[in-house]
C-alpha cells in the first residue's frame, strides 16, 4: 500500500509537470490535453488518496460522472 | 503494534471513506465549485481575448509549484491514515506534521503571488476574469486555512493517544485535506493554463 500510494504521487507530479509545459506550447490540442490530465489526477487523487477504490460503488460512479461531465463541458466550451 | 483498522465497512453506502456526513459536504463543494468554474468557461467563451490575455498576467509557476505541493501534502496525509489504521501514531502523527507544513507553504506561496497582483492591480475590479480569479482562489485558499487547522487538531489528538475514533477523525479529516486537493485539480488548469 505504501508503494502504491508513492507511485501514485510520483504519477500526479509527472502529470503536473507535463500540464505546466503543455500550458506554453502553442498547440491547438494543448488545453483539451490539460483538461483530460487534470480529470486523471482528479480520479487518482478520489480513488487512490481518498480511499474511493473500496468504497460503495456509488460514490466511485459519483466521483467519474463529476469529472468527466466537468471536462465534456470545457471541451463543449473550449470549441471555437 | 494493534490493528485499528475496526471503522464501519468503506463498502456501505453510508460510509464512504471519513464517513456520509464530510461527503455530503463534499458532494456540495465540488458542485459549487464546478457551477462557477463552468460559469467562468461560458464569460470566456463571450470574451476570449480579454480571458487569454488575462491568464497570460498571473504567473503559471505559482499554480504549478502550489500544485506540487498540495499533492505532496495529500500523499502524506494519505500515508499518515495507512499508518495509523496499523496501529502506529507515531509516524502516523510525523506524516501529519508534513501534511500541515504542506498547508503552510500553500499559504505563503498564495500569499506572495496576491501580494504581485495587488502590487501591479490586478485586483478584483480589474476584469471580469480577474474577479472570478480572486474569488474563486480566496474561497479555495480559506478552505485550506480551514484543513490546516483541522490536521493540527488531529496532529494533537493523533500524537497522544491511539483510538478507534482517532483513526475515524483522522479519515474525515484526510476526506476533507483531499477535497481540498481536488478543488484545486479543478481550478488550477482553468485558471492558469488553458485560456
Amino acid at each position: 500500500m505504501k508503494k502504491r500510494l508513492f507511485y501514485v504521487w510520483l504519477i500526479l507530479m509527472i502529470l503536473t509537470i507535463i500540464s505546466g509545459i503543455l500550458a506554453v506550447i502553442e498547440w491547438r490540442w494543448a488545453a483539451y490535453i490539460i483538461l483530460f490530465l487534470a480529470t486523471l489526477k482528479f480520479n487518482l487523487v478520489a480513488f487512490e488518496f481518498m480511499g474511493v477504490r473500496q468504497a460503495y460503488i456509488f460514490w466511485k460512479i459519483f466521483v467519474m460522472t463529476f469529472s468527466g461531465l466537468f471536462m465534456l463541458i470545457y471541451f463543449i466550451l473550449l470549441v471555437r | 503494534m494493534n490493528n485499528l483498522n475496526n471503522t464501519p465497512s468503506s463498502a456501505s453506502f453510508f460510509y464512504p471513506p471519513g464517513g456520509i456526513l464530510i461527503w455530503i459536504l463534499i458532494v456540495l463543494e465540488l458542485i459549487t465549485f464546478g457551477a462557477a468554474l463552468i460559469a467562468l468557461g461560458i464569460q470566456a467563451r463571450h470574451d476570449p481575448a480579454l480571458f487569454h490575455q488575462s491568464r497570460l498576467l498571473l504567473n503559471s509557476w505559482y499554480g504549478t509549484i502550489n500544485t506540487v505541493v498540495l499533492l505532496t501534502s495529500g500523499y502524506f496525509m494519505a500515508m499518515s491514515v495507512h499508518v495509523l489504521k496499523q496501529g502506529n501514531n507515531k509516524t502516523a502523527s510525523r506524516y501529519l506534521l508534513y501534511a500541515i507544513a504542506g498547508g503552510l507553504l500553500f499559504m505563503g506561496i498564495k500569499t506572495l503571488e496576491y501580494t504581485e497582483k495587488i502590487h501591479h492591480g490586478y485586483t478584483i475590479g480589474y476584469n471580469t476574469f480577474f474577479q472570478f480569479y480572486w474569488l474563486l482562489t480566496l474561497f479555495h485558499l480559506i478552505h485550506v486555512m480551514v484543513g490546516t487547522g483541522i490536521l493540527t487538531g488531529l496532529y494533537f489528538s493523533v500524537r497522544k493517544k491511539i483510538t478507534p475514533e482517532t483513526v475515524e477523525n483522522t479519515e474525515t479529516g484526510a476526506s476533507f485535506w483531499h477535497m481540498v486537493d481536488l478543488i484545486w485539480l479543478l481550478l488550477f488548469p482553468v485558471l492558469y493554463l488553458i485560456f
